[in-house]
């Protein structure tokens, strides 16, 4: 029992020390009172410590990832709370049994998205980085063939500094462009997780306790 | 039970089992499991979101030298609870209006 709440602490690190109070000492007096033993008696009752607290988590930062976008603040600090919000929900799901075709279904579009965005993210760090290369090469080339012909020489260094100034320029709305498109998978996530494992989870895994009627 | 429970419904038997008496976590859940199939990592959330609104305070109290945390209605939560009972009783009759088959009352 002791193990139990020891593993489910270390895996609550990410709530405040008054929150994760709160939520072991709920356990701790749940399991004490269900008067589970052995570690083997917390499983049974309560899933596996990684279970119980990716359900905890999931739930706290999805309000936690709410009330962040009702402040202003920066827009690092969201797209990060995003990707975590997301990330969480995924665990969420995959630590529960998946018994309703609907989870599979949302596990398929979540990969499907998940893999265009990091598609897109490649490509456009591929690109990026091609015409950095390309730049640099410019530049290069430019400066090797000073000495020859001047003209060719300004030519090549002058598109080289274009290309480099031109991507210098465009940064900012990459990294706006790519922020915006994690936030906008992470509202689609959390509505899909409010929709469909908020009301399942009254549902799932209830055992009944025949020995009560 | 085929039929999933909302998380409005959960409050509102939550605080419908707290309005007749205090109860801590774990007999809540016995008594609710009584009732309705719920999962015992169910509970924490709804009864967090309900403190968290207002509707219930909490207290401890010592047993065999530990601690149980008791849950307390409040006044807003019974309030809340006339509201839920309502949706409910409204809900309710048009759903067995509508599973009978009969015309719209």
């Amino acid at each position: 029992m002791t193990d139990y709440l020891h593993k489910f602490a270390a895996l609550l690190v990410q709530l405040n020390d008054t929150e994760r109070d709160e939520v072991l000492e709920f356990y701790r007096e749940y399991i004490l009172d269900a008067q589970l033993d052995t570690y083997e008696d917390c499983v049974a009752e309560l899933g596996t410590p990684k279970q119980l607290a990716r359900k905890v988590l999931a739930d706290y930062s999805i309000r936690f990832n709410e009330n962040l976008q009702d402040s202003d603040s920066s827009k690092p600090q969201k797209s990060k709370a995003g990707v975590r919000a997301i990330w969480l929900v995924v665990l969420a799901l995959l630590s529960t049994p998946i018994t309703i075709p609907a989870l599979i279904v949302i596990m398929a579009i979540l990969f499907a998205v998940a893999a265009v965005v990091f598609a897109l993210g490649v490509a456009l760090v591929c690109g990026l980085f091609g015409l950095t290369i390309l730049g640099f090469g410019m530049l290069t080339a430019g400066i090797g063939v000073f000495g020859q012909s001047i003209w060719v020489a300004c030519f090549y260094i002058g598109t080289g500094l274009a290309i480099i100034g031109g991507e210098l320029l465009i940064l900012p709305l990459v990294v706006w462009f790519i922020s915006l498109i994690i936030q906008g998978v992470s509202k689609v996530v959390q509505r899909l997780y409010h929709r469909f494992v908020k009301r399942n989870r009254a549902e799932r895994g209830g055992r009944h306790h025949e020995k009560n009627h | 039970m085929a039929i999933q429970i909302s998380s409005e419904l959960l409050d509102g038997c939550v605080l419908a089992l707290l309005q007749t008496e205090d109860f801590y976590g774990y007999a809540l859940t016995q008594r609710l499991q009584a009732s309705i199939a719920v999962s015992e990592s169910t509970l924490y959330p709804v009864l967090r979101r309900l403190k968290k609104n207002g509707w219930v305070t909490t207290y401890d109290q010592a047993y065999q030298g530990r601690n149980r945390r008791y849950y307390q209605i409040t006044a807003a939560g019974a309030t809340q609870l006339a509201a839920i009972s309502q949706d409910w009783t409204t809900y309710s009759q048009a759903i067995n209006s509508l599973l009978k088959g009969g015309a719209p009352s």
